[in-house]
């Protein structure tokens, strides 16, 4: 506050008044000190207490806050990164590494000895010749080849088949029930169905969707399916040729089964 | 052989006359260079040892070869392997199953989303929460802990790309933060494969030093213990020169001799920039190993 009574002492012309920091009292102590001044100025000054004293509050918010660090990135060093991680992707071969890494477990046994994964034609028929010996199987090798035959023959034989006003499910039922006729001599048991199923994991994609729509005698399995999967089955015989690849719905289905098989032995 | 062959061809000032003698004495060159390999081809034919002894004394120079030596290389190590049976990740693997949190940094873009979708996908026991703009990473590390998560990844973007991931091991840490480069989803992947539900295995390779053995166990931790093998799904973390590169695949044995793959995406290379102990803090947190461009004293010094 500056008064005419000090004008005669320029060091001592304005007098200071701490605030409380109470806002509150800070008010009040503004209406004490500025008793006899004009309501303009005194109003005035509660608005710059006011401003101060929201932005101090304001600030204290923000120092607690966190925020995100921005670090500046070097383009160079960035250009360079770049440049050797190129490199080091080609030095990683990185297919030939997984490749490697994974026959590696393969060898191991990682996966089994059984060949459920893999294709190992040589270990699935040493696992039909136990079962043979010990009796459990009621054909031997060579019939489930012969069975294998009549089924591909059966396969020709149905494309050729005039069919008159069949929908595509019934058409499937026939397959079905022409297989169960020439395939599985009486044999309906769950075994010998998961067999046929572990086969067809063991031979390429065609011969697998083949099998996997023929050697289902029991339609309750098929209705399980669904009817987006009993179209493409028969479809899928005539459309699909060799060389695509396994579809990976197939194995799903497959493999519970193969594992039962492998939990029994 | 005429004397103009003998010098230098870059001296002759006739253009067209160091051109004829350059090419003559580069076709004789490949001449004598095409009669060297034949007769050492049927050397090595009579005798296979030659053969074997050149392919043992010629081997390339690389980056991998001259690495520098590393003192903390983890081989056959007591010491090491009892400190990893108690460090952070020994609950895991003591058979704790994962449980992931994924997340991304504030108000993220649609990429960043995206690729957030695909990288959960790797995981079959992580979840994607979108980010509240009112939570801090220490607030969701916090609740995070509180709701049993093993794992909090925040997807951090700048320029509506995704370019980092800050990994947090919970409850107790570490943390490390890696810049996340060269992404490619799946549908950008030629000829790549459908994901299956099924969990896929896991190859770690090449995380040699102690560090290394640290991150590679960190990755280790996120998935889950026993793979389904019928799903023939594996994920690789793959570290060469300190870049870490992810690939996805499907393979498939053919005769148990040869492997086939088809890629699943996404594909990822991470590089680390900061290990820290304990959970995310940038303030008070003790870093186990920060880059620095100081580190870098040669090309042949990898720190994984």
């Amino acid at each position: 506050m500056k008064t005419i009574e000090r004008a005669h002492t320029p060091a001592k012309l304005w007098e200071k008044v701490k605030l409380s920091k109470n806002y509150a009292q800070a008010l009040e102590q503004i209406d004490k000190e500025l008793i006899y001044w004009p309501e303009f100025m005194i109003h005035k000054c509660k608005q710059r207490m006011t401003k101060i004293t929201q932005y101090l509050i304001r600030m204290r918010k923000l120092r607690l806050k966190t925020r995100a660090k921005l670090i500046p990135i070097s383009k160079k060093i960035e250009r360079r990164e770049a440049r050797r991680e190129e490199k080091a992707e080609a030095a990683a071969r990185l297919e030939q590494s997984i490749e490697k890494e994974l026959l590696e477990r393969l060898r191991k046994g990682v996966y089994g000895t059984d060949g459920i994964v893999n294709e190992q034609q040589r270990s699935f028929k040493r696992a039909l010749d136990a079962l043979a010996d010990q009796g459990e199987l009621e054909m031997d090798d060579d019939e489930v080849e012969l069975e294998e035959e009549e089924e591909e023959e059966d396969g020709e034989d149905l494309d050729r088949e005039f069919v008159s006003d069949v929908s595509e499910d019934e058409d499937e039922d026939i397959e079905d029930t022409s297989f169960m006729m020439s395939g599985s001599e009486g044999s309906d048991e769950g075994s010998d169905e998961d067999f046929n199923n572990l086969e067809g994991i063991d031979d390429s994609d065609e011969d697998d969707e083949g099998q996997s729509d023929d050697s289902e005698p029991k339609p309750d399995t098929r209705k399980r399916k669904g009817g987006m999967l009993d179209g493409k089955g028969a479809k899928g015989k005539k459309l699909r040729k060799r060389g695509a690849r396994v579809e990976v719905e197939y194995e799903q289905e497959h493999e519970p089964a193969a594992q039962q098989v492998a939990a029994n032995w | 052989m005429t004397p103009s062959s003998r010098k230098n061809p870059s001296e002759i000032a006739n253009k067209a006359k160091r051109q004829e003698v350059f090419h003559r004495q580069k076709s004789e060159k490949g001449r004598e260079k095409l009669a060297r390999r034949l007769k050492q081809k049927k050397l090595e034919k009579d005798n296979p040892e030659l053969k074997e002894e050149r392919l043992a004394k010629n081997q390339p120079k690389t980056l991998e070869t001259l690495r520098e030596f590393d003192e903390t290389v983890v081989g056959e190590d007591e010491e090491v392997f009892a400190d990893e049976e108690t460090d952070e990740f020994a609950q895991y693997f003591s058979g704790q199953t994962p449980k992931i949190l994924v997340t991304t940094s504030k108000r993220p873009s649609a990429n960043v989303y995206e690729f957030a979708e695909e990288f959960v996908s790797i995981f079959p026991d992580a979840q994607f929460v979108k980010r509240g703009s009112q939570f801090d990473v220490k607030k969701i590390v916090e609740l995070a802990i509180k709701r049993d998560y093993t794992d909090l990844i925040i997807v951090n973007e700048d320029r509506k790309t995704p370019n980092a991931l800050t990994h947090i091991h919970l409850p107790s840490g570490p943390t490390a933060h890696y810049k996340l480069s060269s992404i490619r989803l799946n549908k950008e992947i030629r000829g790549h494969g459908r994901v299956g539900p099924q969990k896929p295995e896991l190859i770690l390779n090449n995380f040699n030093t102690r560090l290394g053995h640290t991150v590679g166990r960190m990755f280790a931790a996120l998935f889950p213990h026993v793979p389904e093998f019928q799903g023939r799904q594996v994920a690789t973390f793959h570290n060469q020169r300190d870049f870490i590169f992810f690939r996805r695949h499907r393979y498939i044995f053919r005769d148990g001799e040869r492997c086939d793959l088809q890629e699943l995406g996404p594909r990822f290379t991470l590089k680390l920039r900061s290990l820290q102990k304990g959970t995310f803090d940038t303030k008070y947190g003790e870093y186990e190993w920060v880059h620095k461009p100081e580190l870098e004293t040669s090309r042949r010094k990898f720190f994984l």
